[in-house]
C-alpha cells in the first residue's frame, strides 16, 4: 500500500515535468502530445529569438547578482545574530526575516508603487533590490542554522592562539560555513531564477526575465518553443539540485544533522 | 574569602598569576563569588570541583572569553581585565577539543604561529617539533574528524603549546576519553607539561586526576575556593566538611561531642551508644552536633573479644582492585577498605571499628551557608 502511495507521488510529481520535456521535442508545427516525431527545432526557434536570449541573460545575471549579494550579506547579519544576541540583533533578524510572512505578489505590488514614486525603471538594480528582499529570508535561516551549529569554542580556541576577530572570521567561521554558504547561494539562485509572482511587477517590456517572458508567451499563442524554454528553466533547476546533493548531500540540506564538519 | 589562598607556595616570591576576589554573575546567580588565587611560575595547579562549581566560569575568566563583574587578574604584574583574548597569550585545551575541522592535523598546529607570522620554514620546524614531541608525526595530513579521542587530545595539546604561552589552561582535558586511555594521556600531559615547564591551571572534576596531575589543587564549590593545597594537605587536614566530604569518599556520619581535647584539638564523640576519637579545626562545646568524615581506608577492624561487648557485625565483603571492603553494622554503617591479605571475618562475625583519631575529621553542622549558585 505505502509502495503505491510512493510511486503515485513520484509519478504526480514527475508527469508534468516529462510531458513538458517530450511536448518540446516534437517536430511538428503545432503542441501535441504524444510528440510527433523528435527533433530540436523548437530549441532552435527560440534560441533565435533575440529577445529571448535576452531574457535569459538577464535570468542568469539576475539570479548570480542576487544570490552573491543575499549570501553574503545574511552571512554577516547571520554572524552578529547568533555570536553577538542581542535585542538590536533580534529585531534586525527579525525584520530581515518578515518577507516570509508577506505574499510575493503583495510585496511586488509594494515596490512598484515605490519604485513609480522614485521613477525608477526596470533595471538589473531595481530587480536585484526586489529579488533581495524575498532570498534573504531563505538564505539568512540557511545560515543560522548552519551557524547554530557551530562549536563557539573553536572560535575561543582560535582567539587563545592570538587569532584576531577578523582572522577568526576569515580562518575559523566562514571556511567552517562554506557548505552553507554553497547551499544557500544555490537556493537563492534557483528561487531568484525561478521566480514570477515578484519579478511580474518589476519588469517591463524589453527588460525581463525568462518565466515572465514565458508567461507572456503562454498567453497569446502556445507554441512548442514555450515547453523548450521551460526545459532550459528546469535543467537549471536541476542542476542546482544534482549539485547541492553531490556537494553537501540533499538529507543534510534539508535537515541539518549531518556531522560538522 | 578575600584573603588570598596560597599554601604551599613560597610567600616572598609575587605569584605569576593573581586572582583577587573574582566575582561574576550570570543571570543573576553569584557563579563566582570572590575568588582569589595565585598561582607561581611554572606550577601545575588542579582547580578540581563539582559541576556547576564555577570552574569553567573561571577558565573562560582567565581566558577572556567572560567578562568579570568585580576583582582583577594579573599575569606577571600585568592587568588582564581589559585584554582581549587573542593578546593575552594563554593557551587552552577545551573538554571537548574544539579542533579546527576545516585543517589538517599540521595546520591545527601551526595556526598560532601562523598567526605570528612566523617564517614558513620556522613554522614547519616547529610544528615538526611539537608533532614529535606528541607522537603525531604520521598523522600531520590527516582531519581531526579522522582522528581518535586521544589523538585529538594530543593534537589540541600540541596547538596550544606550538605557540610557547606564559600560561597554559586545561579544560577536563581527559574527560572525553575513555578509562584506559585516560590513564596514560595523565601521564603523558603531566610529562609534557613538566618538560616545557609552563604554568599551568589543569581543571578537573575527578579528584584521582587532580592528584595525579597537580602539585597543589584547589578545591571550588559554589563559587568559592574551599582550600588550597597539595593533595595529602587537603586528605589529611581538610578546610571544611565539604572538602572532608569530597575527597576519598569518606564514611560520614553524625554524632555529638563529648569532650574536647584542647592539647591534641580532637574530640571523643558519641553516637547511641558508640564513642569514637576525631580531630577538629576549633574547639567545640560538649553537646555540639558533628559531622565525623573518616576515610575507609583508615578504619580498622579487630574481631571482638569476650571483654570488650561487640557493637558492631560483619554486614557483606565487596571485592575491589586495591583491596576489599567490609560493610559493618552497629549503631552506624562504616566501610572498612583492608588489605586482601588481611584475615578474612565470616558475615555475622562480632567486631569492633577503629582508627587514627588524627585520620578522622569533625565538622559542626551548622545551619546550611547561603550556596553562591543555585543550580
Amino acid at each position: 500500500m505505502m509502495r503505491v502511495l510512493v510511486v503515485l507521488a513520484v509519478v504526480f510529481a514527475t508527469l508534468p515535468g516529462v510531458i513538458v520535456v517530450l511536448a518540446s521535442l516534437t517536430a511538428g508545427q503545432s503542441l501535441a502530445f504524444p510528440p510527433q516525431g523528435l527533433s530540436l527545432r523548437w530549441y532552435e526557434v527560440i534560441f533565435a529569438d533575440p529577445d529571448f536570449r535576452d531574457a535569459l541573460l538577464t535570468s542568469l545575471t539576475l539570479a548570480t547578482i542576487t544570490s552573491l549579494l543575499a549570501v553574503s550579506l545574511s552571512a554577516l547579519a547571520a554572524i552578529s545574530i547568533v555570536r553577538y544576541r542581542s535585542r538590536a540583533t533580534a529585531l534586525i533578524e527579525a525584520m530581515l526575516l518578515s518577507p516570509l510572512a508577506v505574499p510575493h505578489i503583495v510585496i511586488g505590488i509594494g515596490i512598484l508603487q515605490l519604485y513609480g514614486y522614485f521613477g525608477l525603471r526596470a533595471d538589473l538594480l531595481t530587480l536585484t533590490l526586489g529579488h533581495l528582499i524575498i532570498t534573504i529570508p531563505f538564505a539568512l535561516r540557511m545560515l543560522i542554522t548552519s551557524l547554530a551549529g557551530m562549536d563557539r569554542q573553536i572560535e575561543h580556541a582560535a582567539a587563545s592562539l592570538g587569532a584576531t576577530p577578523r582572522a577568526i572570521l576569515f580562518q575559523v567561521i566562514l571556511p567552517q560555513m562554506k557548505m552553507g554558504l554553497l547551499g544557500a547561494a544555490i537556493s537563492v539562485f534557483i528561487l531568484s531564477f525561478d521566480d514570477v509572482a515578484l519579478t511580474v511587477f518589476l519588469v517591463q517590456p524589453g527588460y525581463t526575465t525568462v518565466p515572465i517572458m514565458l508567461f507572456g508567451m503562454a498567453e497569446n499563442q502556445v507554441l512548442p518553443s514555450i515547453h523548450a524554454a521551460s526545459v532550459i528553466l528546469l535543467l537549471a533547476s536541476w542542476l542546482g539540485v544534482i549539485l547541492i546533493d553531490r556537494l553537501i548531500g540533499f538529507d543534510r540540506f534539508l535537515f541539518r544533522d549531518g556531522p560538522s564538519g | 574569602m578575600s584573603e588570598t589562598v596560597a599554601a604551599g607556595g613560597p610567600p616572598e616570591q609575587e605569584a605569576f598569576l593573581q586572582l583577587r576576589d573574582v566575582a561574576k554573575n550570570l543571570g543573576g546567580n553569584p557563579v563566582l563569588a570572590g575568588v582569589s588565587l595565585d598561582v607561581f611560575e611554572g606550577d601545575l595547579l588542579g582547580l578540581l570541583g563539582p559541576s556547576g562549581s564555577g570552574k569553567t566560569t573561571l577558565l573562560n575568566i582567565i581566558g577572556g572569553f567572560t567578562d568579570l563583574d568585580a576583582g582583577s587578574v594579573r599575569i606577571a604584574g600585568q592587568d588582564l581585565t581589559a585584554l582581549p583574548p587573542h593578546r593575552r597569550d594563554i593557551g587552552i585545551t577545551f573538554q571537548k577539543y574544539a579542533l579546527f575541522p576545516h585543517l589538517t592535523v599540521f595546520d591545527n598546529i601551526g595556526f598560532g604561529l601562523r598567526q605570528r607570522k612566523v617564517a614558513a620554514p620556522e613554522l614547519r620546524q616547529r610544528v615538526g617539533e611539537m608533532l614529535a614531541v606528541l607522537g603525531l608525526t604520521g598523522l600531520a595530513g590527516r582531519y581531526p574528524r579522522s582522528l581518535s579521542g586521544g589523538e585529538q587530545q594530543r593534537v589540541a595539546l600540541a596547538r596550544a603549546l606550538a605557540v610557547r604561552p606564559r600560561l597554559m589552561l586545561l579544560d577536563e582535558p581527559l574527560a572525553n576519553l575513555d578509562a584506559a586511555l585516560r590513564q596514560r594521556v595523565r601521564f603523558e600531559i603531566r610529562e609534557i607539561l613538566r618538560s616545557t615547564g609552563v604554568t599551568s591551571i589543569f581543571v578537573t572534576h575527578d579528584q584521582d586526576e587532580a592528584f595525579a596531575l597537580c602539585d597543589r589543587v584547589a578545591v571550588l564549590r559554589g563559587g568559592r575556593i574551599q582550600q588550597i593545597g597539595t593533595p595529602a594537605e587537603l586528605i589529611y587536614q581538610p578546610a571544611n566538611a565539604f572538602v572532608a566530604r569530597f575527597i576519598g569518599s569518606p564514611n560520614v556520619f553524625e554524632a555529638s561531642v563529648q569532650h574536647y581535647d584542647a592539647q591534641t584539638q580532637s574530640i571523643r564523640f558519641v553516637r547511641d551508644r558508640f564513642t569514637g576519637a576525631a580531630c577538629v579545626r576549633a574547639p567545640l562545646t560538649p553537646g555540639t552536633r558533628v559531622e565525623v568524615f573518616v576515610r575507609p581506608d583508615e578504619v580498622v577492624i579487630a574481631r571482638a573479644d569476650d571483654v570488650q561487648p561487640a557493637k558492631f557485625r560483619v554486614k557483606d565483603w565487596v571485592h575491589l582492585v586495591s583491596g576489599r571492603e567490609a560493610w559493618i553494622e552497629g549503631p552506624i554503617t562504616l566501610r572498612a577498605r583492608l588489605p586482601s591479605e588481611a584475615t578474612h571475618l565470616e558475615r555475622g562475625a562480632a567486631v569492633i571499628p577503629s582508627w587514627r583519631p588524627e585520620r578522622a575529621h569533625a565538622f559542626a553542622i551548622e545551619p546550611a551557608p547561603p550556596a553562591a549558585a543555585t543550580t
